[in-house]
């Protein structure tokens, strides 16, 4: 019997996880090698050790989870962090400025349909508190001194500092990019057709806001990516 | 309906009491997983809590063709392997076990064991958790799945998003990389005492 399969064979007759066919070539092989045998015990004990390692996590876990969890059910259930993003998109949507309002902190709340091109201007001289898709107290337009005309179509992404998108969206390296000066948030200039894959391939791992304008978009169009910075 | 569906679909709803429940009954595989990939209790804390938040977050979005402790053990698996990533890139940190004085020692025969024997036990541990420490995360993560989780290979082939023949090879490879670490630093031991005595 060669090393390697008789590796697979030990490990997968621990795991029960051989056929039956191998489980009798290695109780035929066990006979006649002792090494195996060796072997066999050896594993036996590793995973007697390793299985002991579980441990009990200490109880502010769950209170520290549960403590998040009600933080982020404070901003209203099942809204998305996103606060003001998608009336930010709608806003550079319909007003067509390179304006891009400052995000706003926890508190915030977004409706999750982000709005159309026709009511964001609407929502956007509501007051915070009347309105669900409101911008956030304190967010104010900002107008980005210097840069190059903006695509009116832009997606929202924000990012996560476990796994930044610098590093996870290898498309990204491709495209031209500026940050905007006030909060640092990245714009990558591209077109419908590369942002709508993205969105695609990325929507389960971040959160995305998608102004429905995209839907009604040609691939060609001109779209942004804005990739916000995730709250410390 | 099984009970776990039913929490899940209620917390998916925005019931934190269900969700709590789903902690409650998934923390201590979630924390060991972390714990044993990362190697200390404070990152393994972070990391955890990082994962049921995204576990929450994403109950909305998470279909059912994955049973929830797939998914979640992904969840988990993946925040530990970024971490890591991360780490590696900004130096080399061999990983480090601090002492587990909270928890269990290893199980000892003897019911009620001296200072000596005692001593013998928590050796052993570190033992064990130094070789553990030197596998590469992909062996690390598949022998702890499989043998500290009970996951079984299809399991892990889904959770790993591998190949099931690969995730028998791995484990395999890893119990065979864990005994000769073992191997090695019980020679050492031998000699350094050995050395000590003369």
């Amino acid at each position: 019997m060669v090393c390697e399969e008789a590796l697979e064979l030990l490990s997968g007759h621990l795991d029960g996880a051989n056929t039956e066919e191998e489980e009798q070539r290695l109780r035929a092989h066990l006979e006649t090698c002792a090494h195996c045998r060796e072997l066999l015990a050896a594993f036996a004990a590793v995973d007697g050790a390793v299985a002991d390692l579980e441990a009990d996590p200490p109880p502010r876990l769950r209170q520290n989870i549960m403590a998040a969890v009600a933080r982020e059910r404070a901003q209203g259930p099942r809204r998305r962090r996103l606060a003001g993003l998608a009336v930010a998109a709608a806003l550079v949507a319909v007003v067509g400025l390179g304006s891009l309002p400052f995000l706003g902190q926890e508190g915030d709340t977004a409706d999750d349909a982000p709005l159309t091109a026709r009511e964001a201007p609407v929502a956007a001289a509501a007051a915070p508190e009347s309105v669900d898709a409101a911008v956030a107290p304190g967010v104010a337009p900002m107008m980005v001194e210097g840069t190059s005309a903006l695509p009116e179509l832009v997606v929202e992404l924000l990012d996560d500092p476990a796994a930044p998108v610098a590093e996870t969206i290898t498309a990204l390296a491709q495209l031209p990019s500026q940050e905007m000066e006030d909060t640092g948030a990245v714009l990558y200039e591209a077109d419908v057709e590369t942002i709508r894959q993205i969105v695609a391939d990325y929507g389960d791992s971040y959160e995305i806001a998608v102004p429905t304008a995209l839907d009604r978009a040609a691939d060609a169009d001109p779209c942004g990516l804005l990739v916000v910075a995730a709250e410390s | 309906m099984d009970g776990e569906t039913n929490l899940v679909r209620l917390a998916a709803g925005g019931d934190t009491a269900a969700f709590e429940q789903l902690v409650a009954a998934y923390e201590k595989a979630v924390y060991s997983l972390a714990l044993r990939m990362v190697g200390n209790a404070e990152d393994a804390m972070d990391l955890s809590q990082e994962a049921f938040l995204k576990a929450w977050r994403g109950l909305g979005a998470y279909r059912s063709d994955a049973s929830f402790s797939t998914w979640l053990y992904r969840l988990t698996s993946n925040v530990c392997i970024d971490f890591l990533r991360r780490q590696k890139r900004q130096k080399v940190v061999p990983l480090q076990y601090e002492d587990d004085e909270e928890q269990r020692e290893l199980s000892l025969p003897d019911p009620s064991p001296g200072p000596e024997a005692q001593a013998m036990a928590r050796l052993e541990r570190r033992q064990v958790e130094e070789a553990l420490a030197q596998l590469e995360p992909e062996y690390r993560q598949a022998l702890l799945l499989r043998v500290m989780e009970g996951r079984a290979y299809g399991e892990i082939a889904e959770i790993l998003g591998i190949p099931e023949g690969t995730v028998k090879s791995r484990i395999a490879r890893a119990r065979e990389k864990m005994r000769t670490a073992l191997q090695k630093n019980g020679n050492k031991r031998r000699q350094k005492s050995s050395k000590e005595t003369k």
